[in-house]
């Protein structure tokens, strides 16, 4: 469906940090890495071969963790929703900066890559990935400009923790995802398991490029990364 | 049950100046509850409204668009896009249509034009309506009488149909029950009334005739004017080509260490300044089978403020100068929250 392969290219910059980087992520989840929340915070954490103990539902005692607290804010765990059945998501709406649109399927590019959508309107989601709603990391990206006009994800950066993203699926539920952080990587730090990597819920990461265009490069230098949460859904 | 049989073919209805309200009433509008609307608020000639103070509060609306009630009731924006109901209105009904049965859950819709015998459409339940990978597919229900949804009434848009081509003609009043969700926008002759919680991706538009009459009633729902997804721009001009090879600082500040026998491994986050913490091991299948590779690359920086500012704009620039001169190392991090 031409689908193409982006027109911020990432430029050729410090393939040594960043091959580096990438295979040890990319390692780590071929091994089996799973994130998880505890008070509100994304942990990875990773799966020894040795003790495919199988896949709990429930969060791990905070008495897991080395630095248990450093990071969690107070008060107690949100309630996340159990997660939906798998269904095709058709559109995402995040009133808090004005988006509805509706959504193509992505896949990877040659060189294994995520593909992008094909123009700054719609966004994209990426088939290879749970739906949103279902248990694990649902993935939707989208232009932060395109062609002259600003893209559907141009004002992703503005979410905040809280903000609300619903998604509308094919069998005709909805999957409401709060928004627990928004982080803007340096694309050659890209936080791959972090993404992808499992989770005892169903999580939903919003992408698009952000940060210095290198305009020779064509590239913007970052990546802004939306992590949320499924919080509501309604039913088929 | 998949409606088969053939559809009348359906023109979008022209919403002229009415397009950019989200509510359009005749004789006011009344909120109870926390109420959200994304689009312009108006009601002409009567120009009331309750419960519209500003959230916080018991009854109040969280409104994103402009209210031509306030401070300038029955404006002349609003007189104009009532004319602009009217008209859009004797279109929608003026379209050929095609009899389908009144309860529209189960149905699955092509683009066309319907209308049932009994001259109303109830949803209990969800009706789908399929724009065959069309984003232009438009849908246009008539009624003689009533719509009413009820609790378990839903719109599932799927293969490109667009809320924005949705389109109800009422010719008396429109119920939508409590906690459905609605997508297009109704134009109704007479009252439209939402219950609790009631979700519309789309427009309001109550009280199309000359009367006065048409008022909007709202219990704690939200109601999102739809505006159709851009058409797909021309494919950006050929960039001119780069040759040089750069190197921008990856030095990176935190190590990612993973141990396949470790039973516990410390992980950094790439950037976060913050450790995010060690868990316990635990197994399970991959959910993302082919985990896709490096960062995704979303933007032409044809825009200006966006992801980026000026600034950025122009240290890209920069250093795409210095690297044109000849190889140069350059550290560029940036980070906002």
């Amino acid at each position: 469906m031409g689908l193409r392969g982006g027109g911020c290219h990432r430029a050729p910059l410090g393939r040594v940090g960043l091959v580096a980087i990438s295979c040890a992520l990319l390692f780590a989840v071929a091994i089996g890495m799973v994130v998880v929340r505890v008070n509100g915070v994304d942990h990875l954490r990773v799966a020894s071969p040795s003790s495919a103990s199988g896949f709990p539902g429930t969060q791990p005692a905070a008495s897991g963790l080395m630095t248990p607290t450093a990071t969690a804010p107070p008060g107690a765990m949100v309630p996340v929703a159990s997660p939906m059945p798998k269904s095709v998501p058709v559109r995402v709406e995040i009133p808090a900066i004005g988006v509805d649109s509706t959504l193509v399927g992505l896949g990877l590019q040659a060189d294994g890559t995520l593909q992008v959508p094909p123009a700054g309107f719609p966004a994209g989601w990426y088939s290879g990935a749970p739906t949103p709603g279902e248990r694990g990391p649902a993935v939707i990206v989208g232009h932060v400009d395109w062609g002259g006009h600003a893209g559907v994800f141009y004002r992703l950066h503005n979410l905040k923790p809280n903000d609300e993203i619903a998604v509308a699926r094919a069998d005709g539920s909805t999957a409401i995802f709060r928004v627990i952080r928004v982080e803007q990587f340096p694309k050659d730090q890209f936080p791959t398991a972090l993404v992808y990597g499992n989770l005892d819920y169903a999580g939903l990461r919003l992408i698009t490029c952000s940060g210095a265009f290198n305009l020779l490069a064509h590239s913007y230098q970052d990546d802004t990364v939306v992590f949320a949460e499924l919080a509501n859904s309604t039913p088929a | 049950m998949v409606f088969a049989g053939p559809a009348q073919a359906a023109t979008a209805v022209p919403l002229g100046t009415a397009g950019s309200y989200a509510i359009l009433a005749g004789s006011g509008i009344t909120n109870t509850g926390v109420t959200t609307i994304v689009g312009d608020v108006g009601s002409s000639p009567t120009s009331v409204e309750s419960g519209f103070a500003a959230c916080p509060g018991a009854d109040c609306v969280a409104l994103t668009g402009a209210n031509h009630t306030d401070p300038d009731p029955n404006d002349a924006a609003t007189q104009s896009a009532k004319m602009a109901l009217t008209t859009a209105y004797d279109n929608a009904a003026g379209q050929t249509p095609t009899t389908i049965p009144t309860e529209l859950a189960g149905q699955t819709l092509a683009a066309g034009v319907y209308n049932s015998t009994s001259g109303t459409f109830g949803m209990t339940g969800t009706l789908v309506l399929d724009g065959a990978n069309n984003p232009n597919a438009v849908f246009i229900f008539q009624t003689a009488s009533t719509l009413i949804t009820g609790g378990t009434g839903n719109v599932s848009l799927i293969r490109d149909a667009q809320a924005c081509n949705v389109f109800w003609q009422v010719g008396s009043a429109a119920t939508l029950g409590a906690g459905s969700t609605l997508r297009g926008t109704i134009m109704a002759h007479d009252n439209i009334s939402l219950d609790d919680g009631v979700t519309v991706d789309g427009r309001l538009f109550a009280g199309e005739q000359s009367s006065g009459a048409g008022a909007v009633t709202l219990i704690h729902d939200t109601i999102t004017r739809s505006l159709c997804a851009a058409p797909p721009p021309p494919p950006p001009a050929g960039t001119a080509t780069a040759t040089a090879t750069s190197t921008v600082s990856a030095t990176p500040t935190a190590t990612s260490t993973v141990a396949a026998t470790a039973t516990a491994t410390r992980i950094v986050n790439a950037t976060a300044t913050t450790l995010v913490g060690v868990i316990p091991p635990v197994g399970g299948p991959p959910q993302v089978g082919q985990v896709p590779r490096g960062p995704v690359q979303t933007g032409d920086g044809s825009s200006i403020g966006g992801g980026h500012d000026r600034r950025g704009l122009l240290a890209g620039g920069i250093v795409g100068l210095a690297i044109a001169g000849g190889t140069v190392l350059v550290s560029t991090r940036r980070r906002r929250n």
